[in-house]
């Protein structure tokens, strides 16, 4: 299932993607790396995660909408 | 120090800057994957619908046949004994039971057809949101970080 498959493919490469920003964040220490993370990083994480959230909502239902309607074999 | 040179490692920049690329490039795939199975998800319960439609329609022709072969051995009396109609009534509760299974089915295909949509709905609010981030925002990030690497790596060669 491609639902599924894209919500873990975002969740782990945004995974990584979280480490190599906090390692840059340790090392970058002015203001241009304030603005960019208050303007930047923060929506594109708030985005990535409520993204997420809804994937996790509606996998499931994906899940029941094949179970319950296919002829037995599972979906297409 | 000037201040946007404060960086004590330039090669995190870079890497942290390709680790954005190759977000994007995954995070784009994916979404576009999650909205052609969506898609795809849609039509397929369309398809279900025709084929519970049909499969109830077989079901109950089944049905009807076996019960006119039931009725049909009930009337072939051997003498005084009434003929051995077991099988001919178990067909019937199979078929009964083909024709139950189909029609719920079919509800359930009717309820989702209806339900869906809102369920992804739900998802496509925030699933755009989250493209709007990876096609319009992380390409600025990159190109700020660009600027930034170039100032430092000038930076660098001045010191």
């Amino acid at each position: 299932m491609s639902v599924d498959l894209g919500r873990n493919t975002i969740f782990k490469e945004f995974e990584v993607l979280k480490h190599r920003w906090n390692e840059t964040e340790s090392v970058w220490k002015d203001v241009v790396r304030v603005e960019f993370s208050r303007d930047k990083w923060v929506p594109l994480e708030s985005s990535v995660m409520t993204a997420l959230a809804a994937l996790d909502r509606l996998t499931p239902i994906l899940v029941q909408v094949r179970e319950q309607c296919s002829g037995g074999s599972g979906g297409h | 120090m000037n201040p946007s040179a404060n960086v004590q490692n330039v090669d995190f920049l870079s890497m942290f800057q390709m680790s954005l690329q190759h977000f994007q490039e995954k995070a784009k795939d994916a979404l576009m994957n999650i909205d052609m199975d969506l898609r795809r998800t849609k039509d397929w319960l369309d398809d279900m619908y025709s084929e519970w439609k049909a499969e109830i329609r077989k079901a109950e022709d089944a049905l009807q046949q076996a019960k006119l072969e039931l009725n049909r051995k009930k009337m072939m009396k051997i003498g005084e004994r009434a003929p051995d109609t077991s099988d001919e009534e178990k067909r019937v509760k199979k078929c009964m039971a083909r024709l139950e299974h189909a029609e719920e089915k079919l509800e359930r295909t009717k309820h989702w057809q209806r339900s869906l949509p809102q369920e992804i709905l739900n998802y496509e609010g925030p699933g755009r949101q989250l493209k709007t981030q990876v096609e319009g925002v992380i390409p600025t990030m990159t190109a700020l970080l660009n600027e930034k690497i170039a100032v430092l790596e000038q930076y660098q060669k001045l010191g």
